[in-house]
Parts: C-alpha cells; structure tokens; sequence
C-alpha cells in the first residue's frame, strides 16, 4: 500500500516537473535524466551488446522524449514511457542485424511447462546458453517477464504489442528455447 | 509472480544478470542530452522571418493588385447599393418590429461594436459608407498585420504551443475589429467554466475561418485532446493541457447575415460545460427581424 502511495506521489511530482518544463523550464529536464539515466541505459545495453551504441540509444530515447514531453499523457510512469521510446530506437539500431532462425515444433504446453522447470545443472547452464543465442527483442521479453516480473499489458506498453499477441510470442519462444536446448543436448 | 513459473528459464536469467556487470552511466551523459535539447535559435529563426516577410509581401502584393482592378473595373456597386437604399429604407421602416425583438436588439447593439468610420444617420447613408468601406479594409488590414502582430507563432520559438494562445489569439483579432467579447455564464453554480462569444464581421478582408485555420495548423496533431473539424459553416477545435488540468473548446459558425458566431470555452478537465447558454445566445442573434441583420 504504502508503495503505491509513493508511486503516485513520485508521478505527481514528475509531472508538476514536466509542467514547468514546458513552460520553458529546460533545465528542470536534468533531473529526468540523472534520475533515470542507469535504469534505462540498462535497458539499452541489453539489447544492444556494443556499449558504445548502446549509450548513443539511450542518449537518443531521453532526447526523443523531450521533444515529445507535451504528447506524453502519462499512462504510465516517465520511466516507462522512456523506456518505450529506448526499445524502439534499439530495434530500429538492430533492424539490419540477422535473425537466428530455428525451427519450432509442436510442443504440448503441459510438456513445454514440465521441460522447462527440470531444476537440472545442465539445463539451466544450455539455457543460459541458448538466451544468449536469442535475439535482443526475445531476450529483452523474457528478462522483462520472467526476471522484472512486469504485467504483460506494462510489457506490451514498451513493446508497442497487443497482450495476446505477446502471450503467444512468449510461447513461441518458450518453444524455441526447448527445440534450441534438445538440439544442444544431441551436439 | 507472473503466471508461467519456467524455473529453470528464471534460473538461467537470474544466474546471467548476476554475471552481468552493469553499464556505468557517462559523465557527460547529461551535458550530452541537455545540449541536444537545448533550443537551436540562429537558422530556424532567420528562415522563419524569411518566410513571414515573404508571407507579408505577397498579401502586399496580391492586396495593391485587387485594389488597382476594383478601381479599374468599371463596377457599379456603390452607385446599385445607392440606387436600391430608398427601397431598402422603406422595407426596414414597414417591418413591424415586436418589442421582444427591441429588446434583444438593445441588448445586441451594447454586444456588437461594428468598425464604422463614419456614423450615418439615415439607411441610406449606411449602405453608401459600407459600399466604401469595403474598399478601404484591405488596406487597413494590411497595415494592422505590421503593426500589431496577430500571427501569434512568431512570437516565441518553442515546439510546444501553449492552448490558451489561441485564446490570447483572438481576443486580439476582436479587439481589432473592435467586437466585444460576451461572456456566457451557463454554469453558475462552476466558476472552473470560462465561455466568451465574439460575433465577427464574415469578411473576406477579415477572413476569420482561414485565420482560425491558421491557428489550429499550428498545433501538433499529437497535443493532447487534439480534435480539428471544419467545413464552409462551421469550424470546430478542442485541444487539452493535461498540466494545468485545462481542457479548451473552440467553436465558430457562420449564422447568417453576414455574421460568424465564435464560442471560446475552457474548463477543467472532469466538467462537461452545458451547451444551453450558447444556444440561446445563437437563438437571440439568428432571430428574425434582428437589426443586426439589417445593419449588415
């Protein structure tokens, strides 16, 4: 409870802030950044291996946010909303970069459920490899999903996707990491 | 917990961030994005001054040029408006006026202030001077446009427009042409709801949808409550300002007699303000016999 009451104070705050920035208060735009600049750089850098394009991306989602700082109608939080804007820049910064294709089969989704939480060393350390293997807008759903454990329509908000159509990629990729393990498994 | 429990995917993802090692943030991250935010003043505004002079000049241009052909021309306007005015008088003087048509009339004449240079006493005169003035306005208007600056976008060098300039917009255009705003206080009992309507002169020389026009084209579409409908009869604009918690409705309409009705309506956000008041103020100016419609 408590939580939340400070969430919706920060909000608040945010955006009397955002307020006086567009009435010309430039600077006040700092605290946005210094504020925000670790989380989101974090999240560049995770879809983007090269450190160096991953801050370029980060530095242009914060600048890209500022320029739109009056359509923002703050559904959800400033952070989040910039967060949005880095996704987009790193898939537009990735668009020419190959996908690894991998050829899905028909996995019952009890079975899927029951592979996929063996509890097994060796699986676990496939699986960390096969994540790897990924590409960064897989990797960036299941990070979000699993390890932040965000709501799929907050997901889907960064994603710029409908919440079913993410319900079912996260399937696919479930699926795709198994196939990719079984595969390594037989290697 | 998210629904799908995978423990083995969240293990993996658990053990892979503890090997990560974050990404330090720059020290010049900030500076970085504050000086790309920063305005970018020389260029944007030399070509923007370039482009309102060039605007100027050709209205100058187009201006002289229909003057020079209605000089030229030989129409007889004035001399028809002359030869018809006995007849007109005479219409006016039979038309049995109702007291409650007087009524509104006094309460109109106190509302609308019309840019006459010259007060006739009698019909007929009335008919000869607007003949003239008709005449005379592109000139007048022309010089308005140097020396007071209606095209508000020029005064200041932002991406965002602040929805009240609108506002500010055209209580200028009306002090110009001299028309007094009306407020109409429906909702007595909210003091959030502020409406005014203006009746302007429907005017080529004033042009009043095409500089409304003008106005909303200089919103982005993306601004928030953004919602733009016109057509020959009516022209129809909201925009919101989430930060002051403002909504702004703007609303003109072409009634007849030459005249357009302009409703400006800002409240707060959460108020649904009553369409009652403007209705019947429409109702007033459209009522027949109204010497507004005669005087125009």
């Amino acid at each position: 409870m408590s939580e939340i009451i400070s969430i919706d104070v920060r909000t608040q705050s945010e955006r009397q802030r955002i307020g006086r920035i567009l009435d010309g208060k430039r600077e006040e735009y700092a605290w946005f950044v210094n504020t925000y600049s670790q989380q989101v750089l974090d999240f560049t850098s995770r879809m983007i291996p090269d450190a160096e394009d991953a801050r370029e991306v980060a530095q242009d989602a914060f600048v890209k946010a500022f320029r739109s700082l009056a359509s923002f109608e703050f559904h959800s939080s400033f952070c989040t909303w910039v967060c949005r804007i880095a996704y987009n820049e790193s898939l537009n910064r990735l668009r020419r970069q190959q996908r690894h294709f991998v050829d899905i089969a028909d996995i019952p989704a009890e079975e899927l459920d029951e592979e996929l939480s063996t509890g097994r060393e060796e699986r676990i350390t496939l699986m960390e490899e096969a994540i790897d293997d990924l590409p960064p807008d897989e990797r960036m759903l299941l990070h979000l999903y699993y390890y932040e454990d965000r709501p799929l329509r907050e997901i889907a908000y960064i994603m710029d996707a409908e919440t079913n159509a993410l319900a079912t990629r996260l399937h696919r990729i479930r699926k795709k990491l198994l196939q990719m393990i079984k595969q390594k498994e037989n290697e | 917990m998210n629904e799908l429990k995978d423990k083995d995917l969240r293990e993996a993802l658990s053990r892979r961030e503890a090997r990560r090692t974050k990404p330090e943030v720059p020290a010049d991250f900030c500076n970085n994005i504050m000086q790309e935010t920063a305005p970018k003043h020389q260029r944007p505004m030399i070509w923007r001054w370039m482009a309102a002079a060039a605007f100027v000049l050709v209205l100058i241009g187009v201006g002289t040029t229909m003057i020079e052909k209605e000089e030229t021309a030989p129409v007889m306007t004035p001399q028809r408006h002359q030869e018809s005015a006995p007849e007109m008088a005479q219409q006016i003087n039979q038309e049995p006026a109702s007291e409650m048509a007087q009524q509104i009339n006094q309460e109109l004449a106190s509302v609308i202030k019309k840019s006459a240079p010259v007060n006739p006493s009698k019909p007929q005169d009335k008919v000869v001077s607007q003949a003239t003035a008709t005449v005379q306005a592109p000139r007048q208007g022309t010089a308005s446009m140097q020396s007071q600056n209606l095209h508000y976008a020029s005064m200041q060098d932002t991406t965002y427009q602040d929805p009240a300039r609108v506002d500010e917009f055209i209580a200028k255009l009306a002090h110009y042409n001299e028309v007094e705003a009306v407020a109409l206080d429906c909702d007595h009992s909210d003091s959030t709801i502020v409406s005014k309507a203006y009746v302007f002169e429907d005017s080529k020389e004033l042009d009043l949808f095409a500089r409304l026009l003008q106005v909303a084209c200089w919103y982005d579409s993306k601004t928030p409550g953004y919602l733009l409908n016109f057509s020959h009869q009516q022209f129809f604009f909201t925009l919101k300002d989430l930060h002051r918690g403002q909504k702004y409705l703007w609303m003109a309409e072409r009634i007849g007699g030459g005249r357009i009705l302009l409703q400006s309506t800002r409240s707060t956000l959460n108020v649904v303000p009553s369409p009652a008041c403007y209705q019947n103020f429409r109702e007033k100016l459209t009522v027949p016999g109204n010497i507004n419609h005669q005087n125009i």
